[in-house]
């Protein structure tokens, strides 16, 4: 990864494009970039200029992908193991069909993705140690590691309410609160399937493959979506207000 | 071949069931790498398709990446 970061094409790339927002022409080093995108007028909303800040490093960063275009993540590792990365809100996002994207990122609270419908990746979050929210949207699937280690995951929000969101694989929690002898997780369900706990029907998150398992370690805590604070999908809530 | 071996969870009998040929077990449509459900339900699954390897990165991908990142800053 490191080797990747400091080719001169990739850095001359990334000011011309910085240049470009400011309408500078001068050349930078990779310090003075980070400065320059946070003088970028409207930065902080523009998710192509905090993804490059991301990827330079040096700074806390939250990510708001907030733009209608932005409806899959794809970028198959290019955000792994960035420590600075703190926060994602991604309301457009329907697909996530690359693995390991945030693999690593040792920093990460929040993952905020309301209208996840396709979800193909598999170790998304791995290692993300400090995760503790994840909005899965209305996704189909959970995939194999794909919260792996996350030792602090307090939140996990599963919108789907015409069916379970399927968990192919029970690994898909090794190392984290849902796995055997965790310290526990809550998780947000619509009433439409909350109503159904316990009553061994299709719609029975207690009895469904694999989910039947991590209920059975009783590491879950069932919740109601409607009524909580995660009901709206784009309020005005963070990991803090957990 | 579809391999079912039985365990217990704090005194609940559960199946877990797997293919030793690599593949995914399927039911209802939904593959799973691995399918563990309480015995008493006596879920059926039939082999799918072969189970993906882990997949890393290419520089090819990483080149992709970039393109799509530096291509919406130049818009």
């Amino acid at each position: 990864m490191a080797e990747y970061l400091i080719q001169s094409e990739t850095l001359d790339d990334i000011a011309d494009a910085i240049n470009a927002k400011t309408g500078g022409s001068s050349a930078m080093t990779p310090a003075e970039m980070v400065t320059a995108i946070g003088t970028i007028s409207g930065g902080g909303d523009n998710p192509v200029a905090v993804s490059i800040g991301a990827w330079l490093g040096g700074f806390a960063v939250d990510m708001n992908f907030s733009d209608e275009h932005i409806t899959s993540f794809d970028l198959k590792g290019l955000l792994r193991d960035k420590t600075t990365i703190r926060r994602v809100y991604a309301p457009y996002v329907t697909m996530f069909n690359a693995d390991t994207v945030f693999l690593g990122c040792s920093n990460l609270l929040c993952m905020r993705l309301p209208a996840l419908a396709n979800a193909q990746t598999t170790g998304a979050f791995q290692s993300c140690s400090k995760l503790k929210l994840v909005d899965w949207g209305v996704a189909n699937l959970i995939r194999a590691s794909v919260f792996n280690n996350n030792a602090a995951l307090k939140v996990l929000i599963l919108r789907r309410s015409t069916a379970i969101t399927a968990l192919q694989n029970v690994n898909a929690f090794t190392g984290s609160t849902l796995a055997s002898g965790g310290s526990g997780c809550t998780i947000y369900i619509p009433k439409a399937l909350y109503d159904h706990l316990g009553d061994g029907t299709a719609l029975d998150y207690k009895a469904a493959t694999n989910w039947s398992t991590i209920e059975g370690y009783g590491t879950i805590t069932w919740a109601q979506l409607e009524g909580s604070i995660y009901e709206d999908p784009n309020g005005n809530w963070t990991e803090e207000t957990t | 071949m579809i391999v079912q071996e039985h365990f217990t969870i704090n005194g609940r009998e559960f199946i877990r069931t797997y293919s030793d040929a690599g593949r995914y077990v399927v039911r209802d449509g939904i593959s799973y790498g691995e399918a563990n459900d309480p015995a008493e339900f006596g879920r059926v699954y039939t082999e799918g398709e072969l189970l993906p390897s882990e997949e890393q990165p290419t520089v090819e991908d990483k080149a992709e990446a970039y393109d799509i990142l530096i291509g919406g800053a130049a818009e």
